[in-house]
């Protein structure tokens, strides 16, 4: 990757998206609405359960974790399979391919910069919303240094992800399809909907060898749980490097093997 | 030109006809879809199946209640999927500026854009609600009656009107701002959440989910009516009401938006 290249755009894009203002609002109060009914219908769970732990996870610990999960999904969004798609779509994409700079460089530099705005802008408000809610019990120490560093990380698995959905929706023809089943799968399968504590162990033990629990789950437990100890954080991190690896070859196997039999649309 | 009711049903044949042929072309696309589509509906079934696997109910509903809310918000939004999906390419048309060629037409303007398209995946949800909503008709025990199902079909009325109204109206934002997709994925948003019972709300926001944002209308109020037929909830009766009162409101905001289009100035 081309990084001085990769920072310009990086920076463009942050311009780009600080012109949309009112979005941005949007975002955060739809992000609030999100919270409130989280709060509400894990508080009426927890209470219809008559214990104050389900499944070894108190009320505050889940709704700590979903609540800033309904945030973090916003931040790292970037519709990026949606641009690439349309990009391919109505042929644009050509001009991507005789610039200096690799197409795969531009899309992860364009999402890169995306989250970064949407974090600078939208985490803050998110996470007062839940510490506030949650009586203040949030620890605010080193595992929120920790945390930003394990966000980031997901954020790249993320983007990775979605690049290389973009590319099957382009073999397939099937953007809305391709898009729709990753975003099912991924918002089930990364715990941000429902805490992964609640799956079946046999469920659960699948879904820790896949990549997705390492967006939502890895960063989140990091952050909440309290009883984690050095080598729990060394391990959640070795994991998300280990998918962080993994799925950057893939996306560069996919990325090459799509850009030579690319075929343009009306030329 | 005439525009009596005859017409309008001979052009939204011909229209859907047209973009029948066009999808025909994309066959794997279309399979594609509708897996999607059925993922995205067994997600959430899984997500109900994983909570009720600790708890016997929420605020009194057990899970097969739940499972029929959530049978009847399915089959409720499958009009929406199948006969308005145009709406959301509508935030596309009006920033280029393709809009504006819908604005010569001498029909209805609101007719002809959502007549363009048809679609077809939401027939899987379709089915995959029925089976949802029988079984859980089925393990909840309500008598099949004439009756019963005379007023399941009003409120599947009121409901499905009410998130078609709430739907038109988000997508009329997009002829004044860029926001009109970001406003309908908003509103998507609190359908999917419309399937817990309003009941767990505190009530201030029970009063904006009633009132503001009617998202209590898209299941649970009508659901009630079966669930706890003892009530005579007055929220569940109103539902078919309330459906066409949305729609118009939904309706007329977007025409009146229309026709301020001024397009993009190319």
């Amino acid at each position: 990757m081309n990084i001085k290249a990769g920072i310009a755009l990086i920076k463009l894009s942050f311009q780009e998206i600080s012109a949309y203002r009112l979005y941005f609002i949007f975002q955060i109060i739809s992000s609030f609405f999100y919270t409130a009914i989280i709060f509400f219908l894990w508080k009426a769970i927890y209470a219809a359960s008559g214990d104050a732990m389900i499944n070894g996870t108190t009320f505050n610990e889940t709704f700590v974790q979903l609540g800033l999960a309904g945030t973090l999904i916003n931040i790292i969004n970037t519709y990026c399979e949606w641009i690439m798609s349309d990009q391919m779509r109505s042929g644009d994409i050509s001009i991507s391919f005789t610039r200096p700079v690799s197409y795969r460089t531009v899309i992860m530099s364009k999402g890169l910069g995306d989250i970064i705005t949407n974090f600078l802008i939208m985490f803050v408000p998110g996470f007062i919303v839940v510490w506030l809610l949650t009586g203040q019990t949030i620890h605010l120490g080193a595992n929120l240094v920790l945390f930003l560093a394990s966000f980031a990380l997901a954020s790249y698995i993320n983007l990775l992800i979605s690049f290389m959905t973009g590319i099957i929706a382009f073999y397939t023809e099937s953007v809305w399809g391709i898009i729709t089943m990753k975003e099912a799968v991924v918002t089930l399968l990364s715990g941000a909907v429902i805490p992964l504590a609640f799956f079946p162990d046999t469920l659960r033990t699948i879904v820790s060898f896949l990549p997705f629990q390492a967006i939502f789950n890895i960063p989140l437990q990091i952050l909440t749980n309290s009883s984690y100890t050095a080598a729990d954080y060394s391990r959640s991190f070795i994991i998300q490097i280990i998918w962080l690896i993994i799925l950057f070859v893939l996306s560069e196997l996919f990325y090459r093997h799509a850009s030579k039999s690319v075929v343009i649309n009306g030329g | 030109m005439k525009t009596d009711l005859k017409s309008y049903i001979k052009i939204y044949f011909m229209l859907i006809t047209q973009d029948f042929k066009s999808k025909m072309q994309y066959r794997a696309d279309f399979l594609i879809s509708l897996a999607a589509m059925l993922a995205t509906n067994f997600t959430g079934l899984i997500s109900f199946w994983l909570i009720f696997r600790t708890i016997p109910a929420i605020k009194g509903f057990s899970y097969n209640e739940i499972l029929f809310i959530y049978g009847f918000s399915l089959l409720a939004s499958v009009p929406m999927q199948l006969f308005f999906d145009n709406l959301w390419q509508l935030g596309d048309y009006c920033m280029n500026g393709n809009f504006l060629r819908y604005c010569f037409k001498p029909v209805n303007i609101f007719f002809y854009y959502v007549s363009e398209t048809f679609d077809a995946k939401g027939l899987g949800q379709l089915a995959f609600g029925l089976i949802m909503f029988i079984y859980a008709w089925i393990r909840t025990g309500i008598p099949v009656t004439a009756g019963n199902i005379a007023v399941l079909l009003l409120m599947m009325f009121g409901a499905s009107m009410s998130l078609i109204g709430l739907m038109i109206m988000s997508s009329a934002f997009s002829f004044v701002s860029l926001y009109g997709n970001s406003m309908m994925s908003f509103m998507i948003r609190f359908r999917d959440y419309s399937r817990y019972p309003v009941s767990i709300f505190n009530p201030v926001f029970k009063f904006l989910f009633t009132f503001i944002i009617p998202m209590g209308f898209l299941a649970f109020y009508p659901s009630l009516y079966f669930l706890r037929p003892g009530d005579h909830n007055l929220m569940s009766l109103l539902t078919p009401i309330a459906g066409i009162i949305i729609f118009y409101l939904g309706y007329k905001l977007w025409i009146w938006l229309a026709v301020r289009y001024a397009g993009t100035g190319t």
